[in-house]
């Protein structure tokens, strides 16, 4: 039985998530030309900030997020300033920069991997259900669609409103543009990579807190954040945000139909891999150009 | 018989470190999804050796099928710009892996499959048997480092390099990018099929977790280490990282330490990628200058001025 | 006939139209130059020759064949060859090894070619090596033939640059400024030996700033402005036409010699 509505509220859990956690990616793959392949990990430091904060006396689910965004940050400030600002000054080709980038992610991963073990752990948190007629919703979901709505608000706002974030939208949606006239673009940037770190690590929080966690919890992510980066168009915050949404349509509708023709449901990530292959052959610009 | 074991993976990762040099090292192409090519040698190895096939059959199977793909995938890749091959290749190394494990029928899943020992059958003890296995690996390593020292020494050769540096020239100069692009992907991913053979065939039971996107990272800081487009780079960078994942593997078994030596190593292994590309992109060995015949006209040249 | 026609070209990058129709007409045989102010579409036009950047509109037929569109491995094959205003050489690669990858049907440039065929490649390889000797030592580069392209000085580079497309052997040649950063004498002997290939046969399409160059090499000169062909004949009338110097603007006739 195919329960339309259900599956619209869980595309629509989907898609937040994904928003979350490709915003910082887009945007900087857009400013700095290279797709930072280390984001994943910025996606599980957030979740292992939740299950460090949630573990202290007097730890609560948004102090978690806040903390996990804070941090997770300043990681994404320092990786660009020790890590990616140095290679470009020396003219690094994309390939290193690329390569830099899966670096980084080991250096990262294995660290938390050394610090909480490779086990599959959990936050042991019981989120109230609503049911709204056959519609099942968790506390959680509400909680992580308000994030994304509210996010995207923000970053609408920011980067319509601000100097700064129409100097961001115009430097990432064009290649081209080398620079513009009276932004510090080396500040943009740095702004830019924290901000998008942090978005990603609260991602990371909602996604542990709605599953489990693991040091692959980011890696096993990248893949659908990678496909709708290039869905939406290569720093195009918009055209993220249709692609998030028709890819957790895709993904929770696909997965019903998986099943129903006795496809393991293993295969939801085929459906991303898909899109992403299917946008290179038709329009490898993406949606927004 | 850890050293015969740890020659045999170095063997193997050598063949790793040589099809990237390849696609990386001399035509500049960013395969990122490595442990595809080299799962899909192993599956295609094991899925014929458990029909009856020769050993050199299976083999020639494993090239044949990873070379394959490693042209399909990355056909929609190639027109556009190499961050895009990078996407695709690393998806794919998810993708083929989720595949795998799915498809029960074809090879047992998530459970694996086993593999028949090239070797089973001829009464030969453990230690023999190891020797055997090295020797069948260093052999066919020595014969794809010659294959390659030729190829790279040859017009052909000359294009790869040329599309490496700047692939807009190349193509002014009349060479088809996406063909040539191709090819060198078939080539790679013809000898990490191989490779992947031969670690079926060595190991005897495969699954799909052995072929985890670690691999991946381990053959590139070979590469980077040793030297891209050197084979000699390619092969003692092989060398040397293996004997430290080995030896991070042997220290974890046997010595206590307030840490887990696997995973220091990747942090390390890490930190090494990042300090080579700021300070030493070219690794320990050089490019050699190629010699196609070419070079020895100059000298008839410049000595009557 | 002519043996390159291009017809009503359009081009724009993102809302910039950067060609507005361009019709000229190469003659075989002939130096035809292409001038114009900064900015007005001559390196574009170029480009899109080659197929290098794809056209909004229009066709380009070259020997009768129409090539618009084509991937610029397809133009070349057609028998057109290009020249980089900015040297696009392999850096890592010896100046030798950069002249013969231009080099036409290279036996063992394919993949089974470089395998099979060895003994037929490496005889090849000796010709062509003689081949890009005698072109390197016209160019004055013989004593750098070994060394990677990547140590070369900016007018060695650019030299080699034009060095690398005579080496193709084409029919005709499209050349992006071919004496911008070398020295005048220098500049001038690269055009006598264009010179040189035009009486045997050669055409050229040539992008150039120096006037008294084009007043001296050129056979037909079209002036461009704005994406279009504003101007076009022998090279005296068109620089004697106060068109001419509307289009420089601010420029006098002195001015416009000595730059």
């Amino acid at each position: 039985m195919i329960d339309t509505g259900q599956i619209l509220v869980n595309s629509l859990v989907t898609s937040s998530l994904y928003l979350l956690a490709g915003t910082g990616l887009t945007l900087t793959y857009g400013l700095s030309r290279f797709p930072n392949f280390a984001y994943a990990e910025f996606i599980t430091i957030g979740a292992y900030c939740g299950l460090f904060f949630l573990a202290k006396p007097g730890g609560f689910f948004l102090l978690a997020l806040v903390l996990g965004f804070l941090i997770a940050a300043l990681v994404g400030a320092s990786s660009y300033s020790l890590v990616f600002r140095p290679l470009v000054e020396r003219k690094t080709s994309l390939i290193h920069l690329m390569v830099a980038s899966i670096a980084l992610g080991y250096v990262l991963r294995h660290s938390i991997g050394e610090g909480w073990g490779w086990a599959t752990k959990s936050y042991q948190l019981m989120w109230p259900v609503y049911n709204i007629g056959h519609v099942r919703i968790t506390l959680l979901w509400i909680i992580l669609i308000a994030t994304a709505v509210l996010a995207a608000v923000v970053l609408h706002f920011f980067l319509t409103r601000t100097r700064t974030g129409k100097a961001i939208r115009a430097i990432a949606s064009n290649p081209d543009l080398a620079s513009v006239t009276g932004i510090n673009k080396q500040r943009v940037i740095l702004l830019t990579w924290s901000f998008g770190a942090g978005l990603a690590a609260m991602a990371g929080v909602f996604r542990a807190a709605d599953t489990r966690l693991s040091p692959m919890l980011g890696w096993d992510i990248l893949l659908p954040i990678f496909a709708i980066t290039m869905l939406g168009g290569i720093g195009s915050f918009y055209g993220l945000i249709v692609a998030a949404l028709i890819l957790g349509l895709a993904e929770n509708f696909g997965v019903v139909l998986l099943s129903g023709i006795g496809l393991s449901t293993e295969y939801r990530m085929a459906i991303a891999f898909l899109i992403l292959i299917g946008v290179l052959v038709i329009r490898p610009k993406g949606l927004a150009r | 018989m850890y050293l015969l074991d740890t020659l045999v993976f170095m063997g193997i990762f050598a063949l790793l470190s040589m099809s990237l040099n390849v696609e990386y090292g001399y035509t500049g192409l960013g395969n990122f999804g490595k442990v595809a090519f080299f799962m899909a040698g192993a599956y295609a190895y094991a899925v014929t050796a458990a029909l009856g096939w020769p050993v050199y059959l299976s083999l020639v199977m494993a090239a044949l099928i990873a070379g394959a793909l490693g042209a399909v995938v990355s056909l929609p890749a190639l027109r556009l710009r190499e961050d895009y091959l990078a996407i695709v290749t690393l998806s794919f190394g998810e993708i083929l892996r989720i595949f795998v494990k799915a498809e029960q029928w074809l090879a047992g899943g998530v459970w694996g499959k086993t593999v028949p020992s090239a070797f089973a059958g001829l009464g030969l003890s453990p230690k023999t048997m190891a020797w055997a296995n090295v020797l069948l690996v260093w052999a066919i390593l020595a014969g794809v480092f010659l294959f390659l020292h030729l190829l790279m020494n040859t017009p052909y050769g000359r294009v790869l390099r040329g599309i490496r540096e700047d692939d807009v020239a190349v193509q002014v100069l009349g060479k088809s990018l996406v063909s040539y692009k191709a090819q060198a992907l078939m080539v790679g991913s013809a000898i990490a099929g191989v490779a992947g053979g031969l670690f079926a065939q060595y190991i005897r039971f495969i699954d799909p977790y052995m072929f985890l996107p670690l691999v991946t990272f381990l053959v590139w800081v070979m590469l980077i280490l040793g030297g891209p487009a050197n084979h000699w780079g390619a092969l003692i960078g092989a060398l040397i990282v293996e004997f430290f994942n080995r030896g991070s593997r042997i220290v974890k078994d046997y010595i206590a330490l307030p840490f887990d030596p696997h995973n220091v190593q990747f942090v390390l292994f890490g930190l090494l990628i990042i300090f080579l590309l700021l300070y030493r992109p070219y690794g320990l060995f050089r490019e050699k200058p190629m010699r196609t015949g070419a070079e020895v006209e100059v000298s008839k040249w410049q000595s009557s001025p | 006939m002519a043996i390159l026609a291009v017809e009503n070209i359009c081009k724009s990058f993102g809302g910039l139209q950067v060609l507005k129709g361009v019709t000229l007409e190469a003659e075989e045989g002939q130096i035809t130059g292409l001038v114009g102010p900064n900015g007005s579409g001559k390196t574009t036009l170029l480009s899109t020759i080659f197929g290098l950047t794809k056209p909004d509109e229009g066709s380009v037929k070259f020997r009768g064949q129409t090539i618009t569109g084509l991937p610029p491995h397809r133009v070349y094959e057609a028998g057109l060859a290009f020249s980089f205003q900015l040297p696009r050489l392999i850096t890592q690669l010896t100046v030798l090894d950069n002249m013969i990858l231009a080099a036409r049907d290279q036996v063992g440039a394919g993949f089974s070619g470089a395998l099979f065929l060895r003994r037929r490649w490496r005889r090849q390889e000796t010709e062509l090596a003689q081949k890009a000797m005698s072109i390197l030592e016209l160019l004055g580069l013989v004593h750098l033939a070994l060394h990677p392209a990547g140590e070369l000085s900016g007018g060695q580079r650019k030299l080699l640059e034009i060095g690398r497309a005579l080496m193709s052997d084409p029919v005709m040649m499209l050349l992006d400024e071919p004496a911008a950063g070398v020295n005048p004498v220098l500049g001038r002997k690269i055009y006598q030996k264009l010179r040189t290939l035009r009486d045997q046969g050669l055409s050229f399409l040539i992008i150039e700033h120096k006037l008294e160059i084009l007043l001296d090499f050129a056979d037909r000169i079209y002036l461009m402005d704005f994406g279009q062909i504003v101007l076009s004949g022998a090279p005296k009338e068109v620089i004697e036409n106060p068109v001419f110097y509307a289009t420089y603007v601010g420029e006098t006739k002195d001015a416009a010699f000595s730059s």
